[in-house]
């Protein structure tokens, strides 16, 4: 059996045929029993495919389609809000580099001993005695 | 749910859901299910991806309601987009299968049927094997196979879907069914 024949059997299956060109292939499939074979044969796939065809998905889909959605507008929500912000990045980058900046030069107010870190965000020790300079 | 949602017809639905009503969205995900699960089981074998893939298509439905117009059948569209995405979803495992150098499920031999189990097991089995079997073949031609056979779309249609021509929806066909009847036959002794 040829490609032709096997395209010709789609053709039968799906039912695509003209009246004559099925009489046609009635009278071949007649005369020919490996292609009646064949024919039985696809015919037989076809019904397992048929009988195998998935009806639902696991119970419940359409509420989980549902939470889905929801977290997908939160989702949403969250990429609006990235959107909105990041113009901002750069500014916020060049404001906290100057007063990184400007804090290194008045470290003498976090003490000399104090480290960078500590020098750059002005974290000044919570201790008693830090508390009683302070209110001095 | 009120009877007037179920006999509603798909575009009232839409316009409906459209306007942010979840009960109207919720009654086409469940009339689409069946469609949709035929799609992606179809193409991906029963699963939990299969069943991500599929809440897929419907959120991504959700998201395009503005702007779907109803040119195609709701079924269609929605056909389409499990579709590309069940595509979608093999390229992915295929990649995983070649980054961690392992074996796929498409590689797994179709279980063996119970021929001697209750009705409804030996139903399961030959389910399991024609998946396993279907999941044997090229993407290209599981595509074609599942809107042609599993989903009813005529040769035509599938063409259309698939933007390839209805001679290559006919030879893929063709050549898939034999491959199939081949593992079903010999290896699972289905025929």
């Amino acid at each position: 059996m040829n490609e032709s024949d096997r395209i010709e059997m789609m053709r039968a299956l799906a039912d695509e045929m003209s009246i004559e060109e099925r009489e046609a292939f009635e009278r071949v499939l007649a005369d020919d029993p490996v292609l009646r074979a064949e024919w039985a044969s696809l015919q037989g796939v076809e019904g397992l495919l048929h009988k195998s065809r998935a009806e639902s998905f696991r119970p419940f889909f359409a509420v989980r389609v549902a939470r889905r959605i929801e977290g997908a507008d939160e989702e949403s929500l969250a990429d609006a809000l990235v959107w909105l912000f990041r113009p901002l990045a750069p500014v916020v980058l060049v404001l906290a580099v100057f007063l990184a900046l400007s804090n290194w030069n008045e470290r003498e107010l976090v003490g000399e001993e104090a480290s960078f870190l500590e020098a750059v965000f002005v974290a000044v020790p919570a201790t008693v005695e830090a508390a009683y300079v302070m209110d001095m | 749910m009120a009877m007037s949602e179920r006999g509603a017809t798909d575009t009232a639905l839409i316009d409906r859901a459209r306007e942010g009503d979840e009960t109207a969205f919720r009654v086409l995900v469940e009339r689409y299910e069946s469609q949709v699960a035929a799609t992606v089981v179809g193409m991906l074998g029963p699963g939990d991806e299969a069943d991500d893939v599929g809440q897929e298509t419907f959120v991504r439905f959700y998201r395009a309601l503005a702007k779907f117009r109803g040119d195609a059948a709701l079924g269609t569209y929605l056909t389409r987009i499990a579709m590309n995405l069940s595509l979608n979803a093999i390229k992915r495992r295929q990649k995983q299968r070649w980054r961690f150098w392992s074996r796929d499920d498409e590689e797994k031999a179709p279980p063996e049927s119970s021929v001697d189990g209750r009705d409804e097991q030996a139903a399961e089995g030959r389910s399991e094997a024609v998946h396993a079997a279907l999941a044997r073949l090229k993407p290209d031609f599981r595509a074609v196979v599942v809107l042609r056979m599993l989903d009813g779309y005529s040769t035509k249609e599938t063409a259309a879907l698939l933007k390839i021509a209805e001679g290559t929806v006919l030879s893929r066909l063709s050549r898939a069914m034999k491959q199939l009847e081949t593992i079903l036959k010999n290896e699972v002794d289905l025929l």
